[in-house]
């Protein structure tokens, strides 16, 4: 809606921008890669940046100075020769899309995951969790060898200690694939980022925890590992009443495994937000009327959730489609919430796990056959345990795994 | 207080982050706006040519998706 007519039309103000400013493309660009040489990395690092502008006159500098001068001139092109509405709506859809394709190389996906890292608070465990996945898949899996594969929630990053692991194993690899807050259906959900090859060990430590009390559809947990690879696997675990209930969250998912951009928001807003510096060490999650709630929680009363029971299924035929062996070990918790529900639920679920690995010739490992009988000396919390109670567990964990002799493989090809 | 909230300014890293934030969320906003300043026409943005309408368009869309508020949360795990 034109509001002044003695004003010049939007053709003449690009006409007049370009003829003025044509020459600051070039310049922009020798800057942009000057920065990538070794400024951007100060910056992704959060340190302190140093400029050498002597580099501008180099000529890898100079050729893509040069190369910048391509969008004036089809800037230029534009003006002089106007395209139907439909073609810039296709221009901005192809745009869009190397955007996002952009996005998913480890061109970008390396600085993103370091940036991101780096400016987290203290507080977001579930979020540096999530950088080093990413960051050791853009990596890569060097090493031949089968590997051991850690799978599990918390209860598996503060009660193994991967070091300590990795030493009595050796030369045998060990992955750390556990994250806070997962269960089997999160498992399945980020099956996708397991670097599994055949001839792996899968271990989990598993109990009535992981199979009780979850959350009906933890979208945020999906979103950064959505892929159209476990998604319908994910989907098809859960009740249709909690897909329909929770049709946006359905949404957000979907639209994650498609979109990159969206995958990664959490992320990306963390940067944009703390662009210049690292954020504040306060930690988000010291709150004690938090830990108070959740304590609580933890001794309530025990609703099993079936969807995390079909989502182990699930995971385990996927496993086994790879020829990765799985290690059970039966997890506990703190004697302190110990209830009568409490152990008619490790019952059942230590049933239900002892059935599937007696069926498909799997390994699981009883509390009993651990002998290591925790105390509440053992345990740093409800359901984590200490670094007396670590080692325990890791020194245990190596024996069993040691012991099995398909651990001695070749390396495969 | 009036006082302190007008004149007690200070440069540091938390300031520098609002400010940097306020430039990638606010620059597309401005240069539309300045568009329409420019031309006196509200409608500027829909008649640009070629190549700075896709390029608009596909940042609007990508900075919705990317940067958006949808109005939930990132997922925050708390250790108990």
């Amino acid at each position: 809606m034109k509001i002044s007519p003695n004003k010049p039309g939007v053709r003449e103000v690009e006409c007049a921008f370009l003829r003025k400013y044509w020459l600051a493309f070039p310049l922009l660009g020798a800057c942009s890669f000057l920065a990538v040489g070794g400024p951007f990395w100060q910056w992704v690092e959060g340190a302190s940046i140093s400029v050498h502008w002597a580099n501008l006159l180099s000529w890898r500098t100079l050729s893509w100075a040069m190369a910048s001068l391509v969008i004036p001139a089809i800037w230029w092109l534009g003006l002089h020769f106007p395209v139907r509405r439909r073609w810039t709506l296709l221009g901005a859809l192809g745009l869009f899309l190397a955007m996002d394709l952009l996005l998913r190389t480890s061109f970008l996906q390396v600085p993103l995951w370091l940036a991101a890292r780096t400016r987290l608070d203290s507080g977001q465990y579930f979020m540096r969790e999530v950088c080093h996945v990413r960051l050791e898949e853009n990596a890569g899996r060097q090493e031949p060898r089968p590997a051991v594969v850690l799978v599990g929630s918390s209860q598996v990053l503060n009660g193994v200690d991967t070091d300590l692991l990795r030493e009595l194993l050796a030369p045998v690899p060990v992955i750390r694939r556990a994250m806070f807050g997962m269960t089997p259906l999160k498992a399945l959900a980020m099956s996708s980022h397991m670097p599994f090859r055949a001839g792996d060990h899968c271990v989990l430590y598993l109990s009535e925890f992981d199979f009780t009390n979850q959350d009906e559809f933890p979208f945020a947990w999906f979103r950064p590992y959505a892929s159209w690879r476990t998604l319908p696997g994910v989907l098809q675990s859960m009740s249709r009443r909690t897909k329909t209930w929770h049709w946006r969250r359905v949404t957000d998912y979907m639209l994650a495994a498609t979109v990159q951009s969206w995958q990664v928001r959490d992320f990306l807003q963390q940067v944009a937000v703390h662009f210049w510096a690292p954020a504040s060490q306060a930690t988000r999650s010291g709150n004690d009327d938090v830990k108070t709630v959740l304590v609580t929680s933890a001794r309530a009363e025990l609703k099993h959730a079936p969807a995390e029971q079909r989502a182990f299924l699930r995971f385990a035929k996927r496993l086994a489609a790879h020829d990765v062996d799985m290690v059970i070990f039966e997890g506990d918790v703190n004697p302190a919430i110990y209830s009568p529900s409490r152990m008619a639920a490790k019952s059942q679920v230590r049933d239900f796990l002892v059935e599937l690995t007696a069926d498909s010739g799997q390994r699981y490992v009883s509390r009993e056959e651990q002998g290591l009988a925790f105390t509440a000396e053992d345990w740093s919390d409800m359901s984590h345990l200490n670094s007396v109670g670590r080692e325990k567990l890791t020194r245990r964990m190596a024996e069993v795994l040691s012991e099995n002799t398909s651990m001695k493989r070749e390396p495969t090809q | 207080m009036v006082r302190s909230l007008t004149t007690n300014f200070s440069w540091n890293t938390d300031a520098a982050n609002m400010l940097m934030a306020i430039l990638i969320y606010c620059t597309p906003l401005w240069l539309v706006q300045w568009l329409q300043v420019k031309t006196g026409n509200l409608s500027a943005p829909m008649e640009l040519s070629f190549l700075p309408k896709a390029a608009l368009l596909a940042t609007l869309v990508w900075m919705f998706l990317a940067l958006g508020n949808t109005g939930g949360g990132a997922f925050i795990y708390f250790q108990f």
